[in-house]
């Protein structure tokens, strides 16, 4: 008998008992959709949290500060600074070339005076927003190319576009400075900001401030680690500022000697973002990035709880699945055995006309095969529409609270593994069942007499 | 073999392509469910020339349907021989077995034994089928064996929407599907009326006919048995008068 053959004896016994079928595959969909959901729910969360803990940035990554590092920095994820030291090209170059470094993000910044817009209007009734005095705000400038690198999340809008020197991304901080909430941040979009880079003019002993002014349009909020201030523009937006500033006159009067330190550019680099060929390299760079002289910090430990709690969680939930797996399949062996028992005499008739043990083996395994396929198709997509509702929910929730949403992505792995998992899980099922009619005498077809 | 039906039976009923049977002081019993033991069958002597048509009769529990299920191969040999044709069975087993009821008999039950998830002629296919015969060749073949049991246009229904004498008819054509050497009937009429009994008993003769077939038939009923060429009587596992 060939494999078409069983299949087509499968299908036909399938169809027959059509009620019993529907039960038995309802039993392993609703198994399959209760670990398909969960599975999907627990990876969709554990990429929130990870998220929320590398502010979107990769779990991988070190910020650097232009600071000599605090003894016991390496037992703290947050930096502890020393005194101030300026990261220059050689210092990038040290850290670039470090074993266990993937890649390094250069952050530069300038202080800016800025001219907040016009307040918008915020939904909320009642709630009056007021103008802000102009004042000094920080510019950070990145890559934009290479802004995936960063921790940096997208609460709003689009970030701007590499190389432009019109468009920047606010952070919270500038919601604050001006008097918004986080909910607002779709109100700010669209706006324009005046950045006034400052620069000092010799007047006799003292000396007078002059800005160069530039608009920009407000493209993105979004919720920054790596880059401190309220801006993050592009580089060459940052260097402009920074020239002009850097190009001021020395002069010898108190208050303009101290304004002149202040604007004073004493590090290429504010700050260096270094992401890590692994977890496990995290902490080696560190302690090799002190060694250098600089101080660190990393959310590493943070992280590795976060991994373990939800290792655990992923452990637990999986399990609960597994147990409603199991209970499906025993519902398959019954089903199985059942229809063994009711079959007897059919399965002596395909003895007696001359099929072998593993002729009718296959028949059954056939049929406990599809009916878990089946369940494991039906239960996955419903496991995924599953965890598509509440990924709604939960990001209804979310966005009420001014938080970005989970992703629930197509997991195919999952889908995959759901269906296959299953089949194979109904063979094991339906191996005893199986072997049981394959093992009944060719007698059986003549009845018990 | 008794010199009285050695002859080889050609002619009319066409070529004889039906194997002799030789069955040599078979006892067979079982074991019931209290541990204690039953023969069915005691050192029972049995010849049949190729191509002959017997009848088996006895009362309930004579083993007529025992020693069917002997002589097809769907239980093993416990003591004493059978030969079927070059095939002494009781040194078969398993795959052998299986491979000689596949080719060499042709089983008719009482029950008519129709798969009822399969239509008519898929019951019939199913027998060639199991025999691995190529899925085209099956349904001309199929069909050319339910038109032959005047079956042509059921061949898409169920066994549930055929009669019994319908149902059995199928069960014939599935018998013949591979040309059976041996052909044995187990109460072939016992679940139908007598228009239809009297329809099977022609087909079965017919079929055993033109195939040139042994066929042998239990039954308990003399009318039945009166139609062969001999009728062999057990009486409590042994040969009768």
């Amino acid at each position: 008998m060939t494999w078409a053959d069983s299949i087509v004896m499968a299908v036909r016994s399938i169809r027959r008992r059509f009620g019993r079928t529907v039960l038995t595959v309802a039993a392993v969909a609703l198994a399959a959709a209760l670990l398909t959901s969960l599975l999907i729910a627990v990876g969709a969360a554990r990429s929130r949290v990870f998220d929320a803990v590398s502010k979107g940035g990769p779990l991988t990554g070190i910020q650097v500060s232009p600071a000599t590092p605090d003894f016991g920095q390496l037992d703290s994820d947050s930096a502890k600074l020393g005194d101030p030291r300026p990261i220059d090209e050689a210092a990038r170059r040290r850290i670039t070339a470090l074993r266990g470094v993937k890649s390094v993000v250069a952050l530069v910044s300038s202080s800016v005076f800025v001219i907040a817009p016009p307040p918008p209007e915020v939904a909320d009734p009642g709630r009056e927003v007021r103008q802000v005095e102009p004042f000094r705000g920080t510019l950070t400038g990145v890559n934009l190319r290479r802004v995936g690198e960063l921790p940096v999340t997208v609460l709003a809008g689009e970030l701007p576009v590499p190389e432009s020197l019109h468009e920047v991304a606010v952070t919270d901080a500038y919601l604050r400075a001006v008097g918004l909430r986080s909910t607002d941040a779709n109100a700010v979009i669209g706006t324009e900001v005046e950045f006034g880079a400052p620069r000092l003019f010799a007047r006799g002993d003292d000396g007078t401030v002059r800005g160069r002014w530039t608009r920009s349009t407000i493209v993105a909020v979004v919720a920054a680690q790596g880059a401190s201030g309220e801006f993050i523009g592009s580089l060459e937006q940052v260097q402009a500022a920074r020239a002009w500033t850097a190009a001021s006159d020395v002069v010898d009067g108190r208050e303009a000697r101290q304004f002149a330190e202040e604007l004073a550019v004493t590090s290429k680099y504010s700050g260096l973002f270094v992401v890590t060929e692994g977890f496990g390299s995290v902490g080696p760079v560190r302690a090799a990035i002190t060694k250098i002289g600089y101080s660190s910090s990393a959310p590493e430990s943070l992280i590795a709880s976060v991994r373990r709690y939800s290792q655990v969680v992923e452990i637990v939930l999986t399990a609960i699945g597994l147990i409603a797996l199991g209970i499906a399949a025993l519902g398959i062996a019954n089903a199985m055995l059942a229809a063994v028992r009711e079959r007897r005499r059919e399965i002596g008739v395909l003895k007696a006309i001359g099929a072998r043990d593993r002729d009718v083996r296959r028949v059954f395994l056939v049929e406990a095969g599809l009916l878990g396929v089946a369940g494991g198709l039906v239960g996955t997509v419903f496991g995924y529409g599953l965890a598509r509702l509440v990924g709604l929910a939960v990001n209804n929730y979310l966005s009420g609270q001014g938080l970005t949403g989970v992703r629930i992505g197509l997991p195919l792995l999952i889908f995959a593994a759901g269906i296959v998992g299953s089949g194979v899980l109904a063979l094991v099922a339906g191996t005893l069942p199986a072997q049981r009619a394959a093992r009944l005498p060719a007698r059986q077809a003549m009845g018990d007499g | 073999m008794t010199g009285e039906i050695a002859t080889q039976i050609t002619g009319e009923r066409g070529v004889v392509t039906g194997v002799a049977i030789e069955a040599r002081a078979v006892t067979h019993g079982y074991v019931r469910s209290d541990g204690s033991g039953v023969a069915v069958l005691e050192a029972l002597d049995l010849d049949l020339v190729a191509g002959e048509r017997v009848a088996i009769t006895g009362r309930s529990g004579a083993g007529k349907t025992t020693l069917l299920a002997l002589l097809g191969g769907l239980e093993r040999i416990q003591h004493g021989s059978v030969c079927v044709g070059s095939d002494d069975l009781s040194e078969l087993d398993g795959d052998a077995l299986a491979s000689y009821r596949r080719n060499t008999v042709g089983f008719v039950f009482q029950h008519f034994g129709l798969l009822g998830s399969l239509t008519a002629l898929e019951n019939v296919e199913l027998a060639m089928a199991v025999a691995s015969v190529p899925r085209r060749r099956r349904s001309i073949r199929g069909r050319e064996l339910l038109d032959a049991v005047g079956l042509a246009d059921r061949a898409d229904h169920l066994p549930s929407a055929l009669s019994g004498g319908e149902s059995q008819r199928v069960a014939i054509a599935r018998a013949l599907a591979n040309s059976p050497q041996l052909l044995l009937a187990d109460e072939p009429t016992g679940n139908l009326d007598d228009e239809s009994s009297a329809l099977v008993l022609d087909l079965l003769a017919e079929s055993a006919d033109g195939h040139g077939c042994t066929l042998m038939v239990a039954t308990h009923d003399r009318a039945v048995a009166a139609r062969w060429d001999r009728t062999v009587v057990l009486d409590r596992g042994a040969l009768g008068t």
